[in-house]
């Protein structure tokens, strides 16, 4: 089993499934409503070209773009 | 008779009792093209009382009893943004412009069930009697799923259909469910999770297609390359397409003007209508085909689902201006025109992000500087070339440059002082693409052109009457009219930077309509038909103006904030004068300072 890491930290295409949402409440409650709940796989399908960010993040059949502080608030363990 | 034409016929005495069904969904799951299809096209587009949300609102076609509402999109229970606040005032009864509706029609992706599930049973948790539609059903289907509606519909106890929105044969689920009525949800009910995998009974791999193009428009390069060329295409489409039809539009004003000179004696109220009336109007209408023509390009962006990679590719550089990628489309599109620009920002989120878009909107390059711009370019600077660019053409590239770049600072500095606050979440669906409806973008097409004729229409046409009183009267010259007298009045402020009396009364007429300044420049130097005829006002100018003071009057254009309208849709956008007043002052103050230093700085270098 590997180690939880933040969301951010996924190679790009490497799956992962969510462990947990951690950070101020609005947020976590906002990721929930789009979907990002524990249990669910996820992966990086592309990052913007300055710093890293916004992410676009693939969950279930959706695409879903975070930017990156957004998406450090996912915990996931890499498949 | 167009079938888009027109509000639904007055509520005639039905044996039915009225019912309000009110669409509710997230967003982008095909919500307004099933209340199109439901409606026949035929609905009314309101704005809900205080915030500038809008809804469209139809009777079932052949049920003219129900009445069905559009409501914007929404995620939760939360409001986040003035849309989602309004649906979850409407559908709680608590708003004052629509009763509280007697059913929900549940709109959701049918190939995202499994994610907007929990959703659905918020929803239903609120009580009231719904129905859930499983929408683009066709889409998810071709994808490989299939769907168990019927049991779905008993373990949640209310009905549930699969629809087709843009198909009639995909809609006749829905309608017979509307006409039997929602149902309140059973008391309790099994988590999310079971009831998608209820629903859900094959569920193919991801969706090959849209991340197929996801690789390519996303990339960091190639996407951003691609944006650029599309955004391009666009700019040049809006100026290229349109020249025909703004051709037409002014020889059909024109014509109208002679019939009218010819049929009426030469008096007061022949000049108050072609003077007046018609020239001011006018002036506007003429836009009328570059709107369209981006709105037709917003719309086709919108709807295939790009929009939202737009938003995603400039999203970091936007945000270390301030703004957000979500600014990117009202941004562009005020290079057109502000209004639909301002009007465009309605899907941003945050409220701050909103309201510093809109402040900044005024300084994008709008097509109705480019007559002012190209008078004085033609008089003033030598059209030569400088290495392989042509002159001209630099100096209206540089003006268009200095106000983007302008635009970016002002952003940044009310970001970092009045306009300050939390910073906006992306957190943003990046929808499949699809192909776009016909019939949405020509519906979403005849909406715009309505909200602009109606909105710049309205208050150009008093405008323009007040102006004409103002130039008009008393004395036969410009210069004795009242106009002249508050040029007069004000000429003294505007000494320091160059202005002539000359300038600062063409400035008044200005304030309707920025190119209108072009004609009432004509008209101060008494060159017949300036408008036509731009060469002889080119060489007036040449000889009435010191370079320095052309100059100036160019950057003051880059920055007043010289259009009533714009200012007007400001106010009812921001729904605060004192924003709408700041941002007035501020487009002023940088129009005084920039034409001052213009100026000289110009009579340091010598012109």
């Amino acid at each position: 089993m590997s180690a939880p890491i933040p969301l951010p930290s996924l190679k790009n295409g490497q799956k992962a499934t969510i462990l947990a949402l951690r950070g101020e409440d609005a947020l976590t409650a906002q990721l929930a409503d789009n979907g990002f709940v524990p249990g669910e796989a996820v992966w990086i399908v592309r990052r913007g070209l300055i710093g890293g960010t916004p992410l676009a993040v693939q969950l279930g059949r959706a695409v879903i773009a975070l930017r990156r502080d957004e998406a450090l608030a996912i915990e996931v363990e890499p498949a | 008779m167009s079938p888009l034409d027109s509000a639904p016929a007055a509520a005639t005495e039905t044996e039915a009792k009225e019912r309000v069904i009110a669409l509710v969904g997230p967003p982008n799951v095909g919500k307004t093209t099933l209340f199109n299809g439901l409606t026949g096209g035929r609905a009314k587009i309101g704005n809900y009382p205080g915030v500038t949300v809008e809804f469209a609102e139809g009777r079932l076609s052949g049920a003219d009893h129900l009445r069905i509402i559009d409501l914007p999109g929404l995620l939760g229970l939360e409001p986040r943004g003035a849309d989602s606040k309004v649906t979850l005032d409407v559908i709680s009864g608590r708003s004052e412009a629509l009763p509280k509706p007697d059913t929900l029609v549940i709109v959701v992706d049918a190939g995202q069930l499994k994610r907007q599930m929990p959703f659905v049973l918020k929803i239903l948790g609120l009580g009231i009697p719904s129905i859930v539609a499983l929408n683009m059903a066709d889409l998810a289907i071709r994808d490989g799923f299939a769907f168990d509606a019927e049991a779905l519909e008993r373990a949640l106890g209310v009905p549930v259909v699969l629809t087709t929105a843009p198909r009639k044969a995909g809609r006749s689920d829905i309608e017979k469910a509307l006409l039997e009525g929602g149902r309140v949800a059973a008391d309790d009910l099994p988590s999310a999770r079971d009831l998608a995998s209820l629903a859900i009974t094959q569920e193919p791999e991801g969706d090959q297609f849209t991340a197929g193009i996801d690789r390519v428009l996303l990339h960091p390069v190639a996407g951003l390359v691609i944006l650029a060329a599309i955004l391009f295409f666009v700019f040049q489409a809006v100026f290229a397409w349109s020249a025909w039809p703004m051709d037409q539009l002014d020889r059909a004003v024109v014509g109208l003007q002679t019939a009218i000179e010819g049929a009426m004696p030469d008096n007061w109220l022949r000049s108050l209508v072609v003077d007046g009336i018609l020239a001011g109007v006018g002036s506007v209408v003429i836009f009328l085909p570059q709107i369209l023509i981006l709105f037709f390009f917003i719309l086709v962006l919108e709807m295939s689902g790009y929009m939202a990679r737009a938003a995603f590719l400039t999203d970091e550089l936007m945000r270390r201006a301030g703004l957000s990628g979500r600014a990117v489309i009202p941004l562009l599109s005020s290079f057109a025109c502000a209004i639909p620009g301002m009007m465009a920002a309605r899907t941003m989120e945050s409220e701050r992000d909103r309201l510093v878009t809109i402040l900044v909107a005024p300084l994008m390059t709008c097509s109705a500087r480019l007559p002012v711009y190209a008078v004085l370019i033609a008089a003033f600077i030598p059209n030569r070339l400088v290495g392989p660019f042509n002159l001209q053409g630099l100096v209206l590239f540089g003006l268009y440059l200095a106000a983007v770049v302008s635009g970016l600072l002002v952003a940044l500095v009310l970001k970092k002082t009045v306009a300050g606050g939390q910073t906006q979440r992306l957190v943003m669906d990046l929808p499949s693409y699809k192909w776009p409806q016909p019939k949405d973008l020509l519906i979403g097409l005849w909406r715009r052109a309505l909200i602009f004729l109606r909105r710049a229409g309205t208050i150009i046409f008093t405008v323009s009457i007040v102006l004409w009183v103002l130039v008009s009267y008393p004395g036969d010259t410009l210069r004795e009219s009242f106009a002249g007298r508050i040029g007069s009045v004000i000429e003294p402020l505007f000494r320091p930077i160059g202005f002539t009396l000359e300038m600062v009364i063409a400035l008044i007429p200005g304030l309707a309509a920025r190119e209108v300044a072009v004609g009432a420049l004509g008209t101060v130097y008494a060159v017949q038909n300036a408008e036509e005829n731009q060469e002889s006002l080119a060489a007036v100018l040449q000889n009435e103006w010191s370079l320095a003071a052309a100059l100036a009057f160019l950057a003051w254009y880059v920055y007043a904030p010289q259009c009533i309208s714009t200012i007007a849709v400001a106010r009812r956008e921001m729904n605060s004068g004192r924003w709408t007043a700041f941002m007035v002052g501020y487009l002023f103050a940088l129009a005084y300072v920039a034409a001052g230093l213009t100026y000289w700085i110009a009579r340091a270098l010598g012109a």
